[in-house]
């Protein structure tokens, strides 16, 4: 038995190895280009490239300060924060309906709001523009957390939908027959069960919320930038040396808010799939 | 008395659709009335507008540089896909699961992701600088970067788009993983089932959802892809790395407002054929909803 057995602990152990060899690879590999930027804020002067970091300074972080940054990062936390609050918390009924009843345009409606998703962003500007003009939220962090839920209202609705129905209406009707009232039921029922779900959801929209720069920057002049269009704004005038340190700067310290929230996100990430997607699935 | 709450309850699915649909109206339905409204006029900031009807659209169709990037986006698209999300599930399987270093893998790995796009577009723009690192590594290579090539700016588009979402499909299919219950794999296992065959008839039917969430997002994403390839090299050489955003915005930025919104037009419509076309495949016919 042992002898028949010795080859495929060989294999196992090849295996094994080569699993580890290719983590690490994709793990250095998708590190590399932030080593760059981390290199290019804390490195010298001399050269683009300098891979030892052979000379080590901060002044890129000293020469950020007196500059919009403090505002900039300011305004992305409540930008992406509000934005993931408010697609969720409007998201949360809309799914609900659209798993729980069958009504007139239903598939339509629902198909209608994911495939906003897909419009190009550059088609969005001008008239994003003037209509935001129009109702005076022009250059407003009201503003651009509506704007962000262009593209993410949709994901809000979707992700939600996809757990909700895995959901069973017994749970719905079983708790009706308890004597729950409407708020009750959400309250004390439903949202507990649909808590992880919410997670992953709020992680993608505060995600993309953090990160997007387009439509924020066709929605702002001066007072609302988020920090994604100071770094769009630095690159523009990035002709000298010191200025795409700062900038490089900036990117780097605007990681680490990402960071944080990626290691909270992640066992509630698990979780919610618990929920949903079936598994086991045979 | 039936009928009454008959009337309620439909009440009720409206009202707990209505912050959503106020939403659609202000972010999707005016604009569209407003770049509908533009696309019937040769709209050009500074001159008297013309009403032209179907002209402008005509015209966008006629146009070789906004098939030129359609076709260009549509292989794109076709490329992250293909590439993308096999590469994300083989980094979910290979990374460790559960335990300190499960969770330090997967942190590590999503870092691309909570990047500002401004800044991964300078990081990769100082990369292939003369000097910069990427350039360097390309020359000992012996395949040395050219910034005027156009097939080297798109593979470089192309790159940068793995790098920076690979990791979605890892984070979520990974999320998938953990979710999995062990059960079924072992009784694979204990059957001795190969590991392709336990992959692919009992893993990949149970992380369904994860896997269609992460195809749908990066189908979405990348027909409307605009930041990155833009941040670090423009439009490239020879538009190489003109795609549909970029094309309708360079529209804008010379001031043809009319003709951009019948390119937009033009694109929503054959997003919305494709969206439908293939969520159906995948869905089989289910339907999204």
């Amino acid at each position: 038995m042992a002898v028949a057995r010795s080859p495929s602990r060989v294999r196992r152990m090849v295996t094994r190895a080569l699993q580890t060899v290719f983590v690490i690879a994709i793990v250095a590999a998708l590190l590399f280009p932030i080593y760059c930027i981390v290199q290019m804020c804390v490195g010298g002067y001399k050269s683009i490239w300098d891979p030892l970091i052979s000379e080590f300074t901060l002044d890129s972080f000293i020469a950020m300060g007196g500059r919009q940054w403090a505002t900039g990062f300011r305004n992305s936390v409540i930008i992406s924060l509000a934005n993931a609050a408010f697609c969720v918390l409007i998201a949360i009924p809309a799914a609900y309906m659209f798993t729980r009843v069958n009504f007139r345009f239903d598939n339509h409606l629902f198909f209608f709001t994911i495939m906003q998703r897909m419009l190009p962003p550059g088609a969005f500007i001008i008239p994003v523009f003037m209509i935001y003009t129009g109702i005076g939220l022009y250059d407003t962090l009201p503003g651009v957390v509506l704007a962000h839920s262009i593209f993410n209202l949709p994901l809000a609705v979707w992700i939600l939908h996809g757990f909700m129905k895995d959901i069973p209406t017994t749970v719905d009707e079983a708790a009706f027959v308890d004597g729950y009232s409407v708020w009750g039921f959400w309250r004390r029922v439903f949202l507990p069960l649909m808590m992880p779900a919410i997670g992953v959801t709020a992680f993608f929209l505060w995600m993309f919320s953090w990160t997007e720069l387009i439509l924020a920057n066709a929605v702002t002049r001066n007072a609302s930038y988020p920090i994604t269009v100071q770094l769009l704004l630095s690159l523009g005038t990035m002709t000298t040396g010191p200025m795409y340190k700062e900038a490089a700067a900036a990117g780097v310290l605007s990681m680490i808010p990402g960071v944080v929230v990626l290691f909270f996100a992640r066992r509630y990430i698990a979780r919610g799939f618990l929920l949903g997607g079936r598994p086991g699935g045979v | 008395l039936k009928v009454r709450r008959l009337r309620w309850m439909k009440f009720r699915v409206w009202l707990y659709l209505l912050p959503v649909i106020l939403v659609i109206i202000v972010n999707a339905i005016l604009p569209m009335v407003v770049s509908y409204n533009y696309a019937a006029l040769n709209l050009i900031a500074g001159m008297e507008p013309t009403f032209e009807g179907f002209g402008m659209i005509y015209r966008a169709i006629s146009d070789e540089s906004f098939l030129d990037a359609l076709g260009r986006n549509g292989l794109f698209t076709f490329l992250v896909l293909i590439i993308e999300v096999p590469l994300g599930i083989l980094i979910a399987k290979a990374i460790p699961k559960r335990g300190k270093l499960g969770a330090l893998c997967m942190v590590l790995i999503a870092i691309p992701l909570v990047l500002p796009w401004a800044s991964i577009g300078l990081t990769w723009r100082i990369m292939v600088r003369t000097g910069g690192s990427l350039w360097t590594i390309f020359r000992t290579l012996g395949a040395p970067y050219s910034l005027g090539n156009p097939t080297h700016a798109f593979g470089l588009a192309l790159l940068c788009d793995i790098w920076h979402w690979t990791p979605l499909v890892a984070l979520v299919v990974s999320a998938g993983y953990a979710a999995m219950r062990t059960e079924p794999t072992e009784a694979a296992m204990i059957d001795r089932a190969s590991r392709w065959a336990i992959f692919r008839h009992v893993e990949l039917p149970a992380l369904g959802f994860p896997i269609l969430m992460a195809v749908m997002l990066r189908l979405m994403d990348s027909l409307r892809v605009y930041d990155e390839p833009f941040m670090i090299l423009g439009e490239g050489p020879y538009q190489s790395l003109e795609f549909i955003s970029t094309n309708i915005s360079s529209s804008l930025d010379s001031m043809r407002f009319g003709y951009g919104a019948a390119q937009s037009l033009i694109y929503s419509f054959i997003a919305i054929m494709a969206f439908y076309i293939i969520s159906t495949v995948i869905t089989k016919g289910r339907g999204m909803k």
